[in-house]
């Protein structure tokens, strides 16, 4: 994949291409977020996500300047799942191309916000610290371990209904307990 | 917005369950709200946090049988001095077998050889030795913690990955045996890894990561697949996954890596590469460390709700 080209008459320095991984790290909780969102599968999001640092590093290494690097990585992200589908014979599991238009322009939306996303991401970490145990056993089955809600009911022991019903509502705990912690500590 | 039936239709987004009247609404819901928009980013970040964020261990801790047994007969005064030690002595030795039940899994560790690094030995300069338990990889060696380095994770010795030539990133490869460990049992199995590494340039774009794959052939069938790059192991695997973390520049120090693979009935071995990268020129490159890798079977996951 080619970097966005409006190719510099000379090669440009070192401070922006440090500059420009900084950049990239900044955006990053955003680029794995958008990974995840677009293969909804932790390994190949990983396996993607990877991929797309690499792709990313060799322009850089290369001097290449990539004039939005979120964009560029979500490009990126999208040829690489793509590859991946392929690879594993898979079908894509977005079919959809309207439902993949709204989800790019999503995290498009939220491209200026890097500073927002990472105090997000930091009040978030700490929400799920703070979690009573039975909560982050729900959270670690089904987001850490990947499993599908059927299966983290059979370990449960419970309905796919209440398994359903607990993670909504502890996903909407999360998401206050994020703006509450935004709004105590602005930055 | 409804967010409670916006929630429902992430989880089911998520999982691929989606009916085609479900994802008309779904659709129309993201198209029209800026709101369900942003939710699907927040949901999106939360499931990535979620996916790599250790959390605390929980309070449900899991004590093997004989702890239970112990306290059956604790109060049997007259055995008691005989029994005590009995079974104390036997569930030391339990515990060295099965070392983590304090988050409510019971782990087996598979040997990896030189555990720790803590015996200096001299690493083949190659991608994979062709045999288990050998860690070896290019510009690789073992070295003592502390001085000019950092120290140790634990004990005194670690790895240090060495600059790699024309800017390619740098490897510490091992293989171990599964059929050898594999425990008994009907259900499906999984392994997790862990390794840690050391930031030496947090903040500056440099990157670790853990790869990990699972094969049917035995270790000597296994190395022949390395010709060039991990993509080479990933394609001729039965399973894998991988995890990669760019340190942020307050992030110094020893950094945790962990992830779990399926391993099918047919896997014969586990293949494990942790590697790191600096971006820039090969002259701006400074050694990496790493230290503490173990990988285990993970025999019970089912932690009784408190």
């Amino acid at each position: 994949m080619k970097a966005e080209s409006n190719e510099p008459m000379v090669p440009p320095d070192d401070a922006a291409l440090d500059h420009q991984v900084r950049v990239f790290l900044e955006c990053r909780p955003l680029i794995q977020a958008h990974i995840r969102t677009l293969v909804r599968d932790a390994a190949l999001a990983e396996d993607v996500f990877q991929e797309v640092w690499v792709r990313f590093e060799r322009v850089t290494r290369h001097g290449e300047i990539v004039v939005n690097v979120a964009a560029w990585c979500r490009a990126a992200a999208r040829l690489v799942a793509l590859e991946g589908w392929r690879k594993q014979s898979r079908e894509r599991p977005v079919a959809d191309s309207e439902l993949t238009a709204l989800v790019e322009q999503a995290y498009e939306e939220q491209d200026e916000r890097a500073d927002f996303w990472q105090d997000h991401t930091a009040a978030l970490t700490q929400c799920l610290d703070a979690l009573p145990a039975r909560s982050r056993d729900l959270i670690t089955r089904r987001y850490h371990q990947d499993l599908p809600i059927a299966e983290v009911a059979a370990h449960l022991g419970q309905s796919i209904g209440s398994v359903k019903t607990a993670l909504c509502r502890l996903r909407l705990a999360l998401a206050e307990c994020v703006r509450k912690r935004i709004e105590l500590n602005p930055t | 917005m409804n967010t409670t039936r916006l929630e429902e239709l992430f989880l089911a987004y998520e999982d691929d369950a989606l009916s085609p009247e479900e994802l008309a609404e779904f659709k129309k819901l993201l198209a029209s709200s800026p709101e369900a928009r942003r939710r699907l980013v927040e949901a999106g970040v939360m499931q990535n946090i979620a996916a790599s964020h250790v959390m605390p261990e929980t309070s449900v801790v899991r004590f093997p049988q004989r702890a239970a047994i112990w306290q059956q007969w604790r109060p049997l005064a007259a055995a008691a001095a005989g029994l005590v030690i009995g079974c104390f002595s036997t569930s030391v030795v339990w515990a060295l077998n099965t070392p983590s039940w304090a988050d409510g899994i019971r782990r087996m560790l598979l040997p990896l050889g030189n555990p720790g690094f803590e015996r200096q030995e001299t690493l083949s300069q190659v991608h994979l030795v062709p045999q288990v338990a050998q860690w070896s990889g290019m510009d690789t060696e073992i070295v003592e913690g502390g001085g000019t380095r950092p120290v140790a994770k634990e004990g005194g010795r670690m790895i240090r990955l060495g600059p790699a030539p024309e800017g390619k990133g740098y490897f510490a490869n091992v293989m171990a045996n599964l059929s050898e460990t594999r425990p008994v049992t009907d259900k499906p199995l999984q392994i997790e890894i862990t390794a840690h590494y050391h930031a030496s340039k947090p903040g500056q774009g440099e990157h670790y990561s853990l790869n990990v794959a699972t094969f049917a052939e035995d270790a000597a069938g296994v190395s022949g697949h390395w010709e060039n790059t991990w993509r080479d192991m990933r394609d001729a695997s039965l399973t894998n996954t991988g995890k990669a973390i760019f340190p942020a520049a307050a992030e110094t120090g020893w950094q945790t890596i962990t992830v779990r693979l399926d391993v099918p009935v047919q896997a014969r071995t586990l293949v494990i590469s942790m590697g790191s990268n600096t971006p820039g020129p090969i002259e701006g490159r400074t050694d990496h460390f790493m230290d503490e890798v173990t990988a285990a079977w993970i025999i019970a996951d089912k932690a009784p709700l408190p």
